[in-house]
């Protein structure tokens, strides 16, 4: 019915056209489709089966599946653009999306979301805006920061699971004091006891990652944040920024209950997968892969909170190219492409669904959720649902100018020095403001 | 007796030192191939598990099922080939111009051309692509075969330029006496003495082309038309890779280099016996 | 022998065309595939990164002239500009030497004669076969402070411990360590250039009772010039255009200690997509590498002999 209802205009468009000029032929449109990933990849099969059937229900269009895996995503679309043969829609990622989309590089989608009340109903936080408040396109899907927990970890310490309900979210404290009790040495002596040993540790309790998707959701609970309001300041040396990754820092040096960095990127076994860690704050397309892992006993939970429970809303974005030939064809693709109604990556747990319909119909609901046996765990529809729809900020990346460069030459070193231990957390966000103010250049929005 | 003894001890601290180096090196295609027998969740273990357990074949399966290893090898030859040949014959040409004729210009024109290998494909990639597009030949294999018969690099022409300039002069004024032409004494005496030089670049180009993956990537969009290399990234995700599939394909695509080159560098002896001519 | 070859410089002389003209034209000739495809597919690129170093470009769009303006801003307010030229040349001027000499040492290793030399040379081959990504975990174990196998090894024999990749200051020392596995190419080309030693000279040697060292100093080294010089210009090239090791195992860190030149440009055309900045800088990487090149050219007269050429 929505299909139908979607394609009446298109239909009588080319009615029109066909009965001016007297011609009754219909031409095939043909779009090409660029995506992140490789064509034999699980994400690839299933787009190219979404695309089959949306072929069988439009004869009329035809859509070429570029699949471009791997680092040479960006070099071969910039190639591609440079030369004027660049795909008609495609995958990009967000910092470059809202650069080029200012250029006039991409379509404007403004009003062909507002002609459209099913695509303008998508979650209010996956709208990529630029300019006056223009719409370049939204997330390719959802992606919400979560708590995944390994049940048998809990299980054999005897704690309860993390809370699933935002309202109830663990403070700080109660989660270093669980995390505490989750790391366990080679003695079996867990973090909390006189005799741990820090040198030896079988499992960890807990990891929150060190990118900025881990921190921000922290920062943002505490009052903090990585910019000011008009994206003209580094604001990450207040304060309760300072205490945000202090703590995060004394989880893994002063409580040893957290591997540093150079202790995760070597041991990637510290994952929930194996046993050896037993929290992970990571972001919602976990699990899947998760949810793949046999014998594995995973659950769910919100992140815990330093004041008020936050999380952060991210995700690469789906753009429309400016020159495509068949903006109305494109874009009637285009809010297909992500329909959970014909694509199986919302149920296999990688994806989360844009519209809202599918947070607040118990049915749609459902049928994401539970659509597939043994993916999501239970309390899902609060740790993921309630918390999306009254818990998640937009991440930066979504409205700050030039975030790449802030964030690879000012932010990101400081914070990696921070957590190699080589600079005192102070020091480091001093330098991380220093560096990062003399490169903000506001927000994409005009005000 | 000394010297016998001391050979002895010799050749045994040679066979030491070969062996323990050896171990070293193999580890790395050790690796690749013990990840290749697991599956993604007992790869990353730590302490590594150096003996796959279970062993997990059903990776070479996959890989083999869901890879058309011999439509991609058909690819992959089908620009290795005239590529290797490109390399070869038009280095050779000009390396002698290089090394084996002296004229009036000659470093600057060969300084002008290496500069070309200090220039990062970073920023001559969109131009080049340009080009191509612009002559119509992207999603065809010209631009990864034409420039190979250009000189096939820089890299190939100043190796053999090396080893060119190593062959005294004498020979070639006694062959100019005897009226033999440049092409002559190319082909009858620069070229069999030059045997190892000659197969060390077809290694490099052979490998070039085979591992080549950002050339096929930016120019190759028809997925009839992929390569071996391109055809590893097939099995990358945006979020995930599928690491035991990839290792075994990995593990498929290296074992006919390594067949290769065990034959090619047993020309290298036949290199010695030419090479004692000399002098 | 120089008589021989002076009758055949009268010989030609007497054909009439003058030599220099009919080696201009040999030359050329022979060397224009080089020249042909240069102009073809080197020079618009390399003018057009030029050009583009002169504009600020996104890569969508038109490029908006603005003169040196990149330039001047790389010189004057970019602190990773220089950053990122002393980890370069840093790096370089630990791995270069470093890796020739082990090439070197196995390329003579591999020259002697004993039983499986051809496995041998293809087991210390393989690390440039395989495929990094396949070994760049195997690394990261091997250098992880904690846990890795390199701290095992030095631990026992009461060496101080390493953070290796993983703290600032020893992070391009344990790349460059890494970078030996790697030397496989570099070698094969010694190998190659071993060949060409005439055996005899050896013989020459050992009659006047010189040992292995002799042999290496007045006839392997000497005659190996010209192979050195090209490994040594070569690597030095790649060297200073490292992008995969801190791309895969670092990216750039801990806190910019191993941001690479490349890996900086990198960022700068496909995250920033400031293909005018990128650009700029290669222009100036070009003249760094250029004037390298040109000094190592300049001096290798002092230590370079080709044997073809004494005069």
């Amino acid at each position: 019915m929505k299909l139908l209802q979607r394609l009446l205009p298109v239909f009588l468009i080319l009615c029109l056209v066909s009965t001016g000029i007297g011609v009754m032929a219909q031409d095939v449109v043909e779009i090409d489709f660029s995506i992140w990933a490789g064509c034999e990849s699980s994400e690839g099969l299933a787009i190219q089966n979404a695309i089959d059937a949306y072929e069988a229900d439009n004869p009329n269009v035809k859509v070429n599946l570029i699949c471009i895996a791997g680092d040479g995503y960006q070099e071969r679309i910039s190639a591609m653009i440079a030369s004027g043969t660049n795909p008609d829609m495609g995958y990009l990622n967000e910092a470059i999306a809202l650069e080029w989309a200012s250029e006039g590089a991409l379509l404007d989608l403004t009003e062909y979301f507002q002609n459209d009340p099913v695509a303008s109903a998508r979650l209010p936080q996956s709208f990529y805006r630029y300019g006056d408040n223009q719409i370049l396109g939204t997330n390719t899907a959802g992606e919400i920061m979560l708590l995944f927990y390994n049940k048998d970890n809990f299980d054999a310490a005897g704690l309860d699971y993390p809370p699933t309900n935002a309202a109830d979210a663990w403070t700080w404290e109660e989660f270093v004091d669980v995390c505490q009790q989750l790391t366990i040495d080679r003695n079996g002596n867990n973090a909390a006891s006189a005799e741990f040993d820090p040198e030896n540790i079988d499992t960890y309790g807990c990891n929150t990652g060190t990118w900025w998707a881990a921190y921000h959701p922290l920062l943002v609970s505490n009052g903090a944040d990585i910019f000011s309001e008009d994206g003209m300041q580094v604001v990450l040396n207040s304060p309760e920024a300072q205490e945000v990754f202090q703590s995060i820092y004394d989880l893994m040096y002063v409580y040893h209950v957290m591997p540093s960095p150079a202790a995760f990127q070597a041991r990637q076994d510290v994952g929930l997968q194996t046993g050896k860690l037993a929290m992970q704050i990571d972001g919602h397309w976990t699990t899947s892969s998760l949810a793949d892992t046999e014998g594995l006993n995973f659950g769910i939970g919100v992140l815990p909170r330093f004041d008020e429970p936050v999380t952060t809303f991210l995700g690469g974005v789906t753009v429309i190219f400016a020159n495509t030939e068949h903006p109305n064809e494109v874009f009637e693709f285009y809010t297909y492409h992500n329909d959970p109604e014909y694509v199986p990556m919302y149920s296999d747990g990688l994806w989360m669904p844009l519209t809202e319909e599918y947070y607040t119909d118990p049915v749609k609901r459902d049928e994401w959720l539970h659509g597939q046996e043994g993916v999501y765990p239970e309390g899902v529809e609060d740790s993921i649902v309630d918390y999306t729809l009254n818990y998640a900020v937009q991440a930066p990346i979504y409205w700050v100018k030039n975030w790449p460069q802030i964030m690879d030459e000012a932010i990101g070193p400081a914070i990696e020095a921070i957590f190699a231990d080589e600079m005192s957390v102070a020091d480091g966000l001093n330098q991380a403001v220093e560096m990062g103010n003399a490169l903000t250049e506001g927000r994409w929005v005009n005000p | 007796m000394t010297i016998q003894r001391q050979t002895i001890f010799r050749t045994a601290l040679a066979y030491f030192g070969l062996i323990m180096l050896s171990i070293i090196f193999l580890i790395p295609l050790y690796w690749l191939v013990r990840s290749s027998l697991m599956d993604d969740s007992t790869i990353f273990t730590f302490p590594p598990q150096w003996i796959p357990n279970p062993v997990a074949w059903e990776n070479y399966d996959f890989a083999l099922s869901r890879y058309p290893l011999f439509q991609y090898l058909g690819n992959t030859l089908t620009i290795l080939i005239p590529a290797l040949v490109g390399t070869i014959v038009s280095a050779t040409l000009v390396a002698y111009g290089f090394a084996r004729i002296s004229w009036p210009g000659r470093d600057l024109v060969f300084g002008l051309l290496l500069s070309t290998l200090m220039l990062p494909y970073v920023v001559t990639l969109i131009p080049t692509f340009f080009m191509w597009s612009r002559l119509g030949f992207v999603d065809t294999y010209v631009p990864l075969i034409v420039p190979s018969w250009f000189g096939g690099g820089m890299f190939n022409i100043f190796l053999l330029r090396q080893f060119f300039r190593t062959i005294p002069q004498d020979y070639d004024e006694a062959a100019t006496l005897d009226g033999a032409n440049h092409f002559q004494i190319l082909w009858h005496l620069i070229v069999p003495m030059s045997r190892p030089a000659i197969i060390t670049i077809a290694i490099f180009s052979f490998l070039h082309h085979w591992n080549d993956f950002l050339g096929p990537l930016i120019y190759i969009s028809d997925p009839e038309k992929q390569t071996l290399a391109l055809g590893l990234s097939n099995f990358q995700g945006y979020y995930s890779a599928e690491w035991g599939h990839l290792m075994a394909a990995s593990t498929l695509m290296i074992l006919p280099i390594i067949v290769l080159f065990f034959v090619a560098q047993k020309y290298f002896i036949k290199g010695i016996a030419l090479g004692g001519l000399k002098g | 022998m120089e008589n021989v070859a002076s009758k055949g410089r009268v010989a030609q002389e007497q054909r009439g065309l003058s030599r220099k003209q009919r080696n201009l034209l040999w030359g050329l000739l022979f060397t224009s595939p080089a020249i042909i495809g240069f102009f073809l597919w080197q020079f618009g690129p390399i003018m057009a990164a030029i050009g583009i170093s002169l504009t600020e470009w996104k890569i969508v769009g038109t490029p908006e002239w603005i003169g040196l303006a990149n330039y001047q801003k790389i010189f004057t307010t970019d602190p990773l500009f220089l950053k990122s030229v002393s980890v370069t040349l840093i790096y370089t001027a630990l791995s270069v030497p470093a890796s020739i000499a082990f090439a070197f040492f196995l390329a003579v290793l591999l020259d002697q004669k004993v039983r499986l030399l051809p496995v041998f040379r293809t087991i210390f081959y393989l690390p440039s076969i395989v495929p990094f990504i396949a070994s760049s975990y195997l690394w990261l174990w091997l250098f992880n402070p904690d846990f890795g196998a390199l701290n095992a090894i030095i631990r026992p024999l009461g060496l101080p411990e390493s953070k290796w990749i993983f703290a600032s200051d020893s992070v391009l020392p344990s790349l460059a360590l890494m970078s030996l596995w790697g030397v496989g190419g570099t070698m094969l080309i010694f190998l190659a250039g071993l060949q060409g030693v005439p055996k005899q000279l050896y013989e020459a040697v050992e009659v006047d009772g010189g040992n292995v060292w002799h042999k290496m100093r007045h006839v392997t080294i000497p005659i190996m010039t010209p192979v050195i010089f090209f490994n040594f210009v070569l690597t030095t090239i790649n060297t200073l255009q490292t992008f995969t090791q801190p791309f895969v195992m670092t990216q750039g860190g801990p806190n910019n200690a191993s941001l690479f030149y490349v890996l900086y440009l990198y960022r700068k055309a496909f995250r920033q997509s400031d293909m005018g900045y990128a650009s700029a800088l290669s222009i100036i990487l070009l003249l760094i590498i250029g004037v390298l090149t040109y000094i190592i050219f300049r001096t290798s007269s002092l230590w370079v002999f080709y044997e073809g050429e004494r005069d």
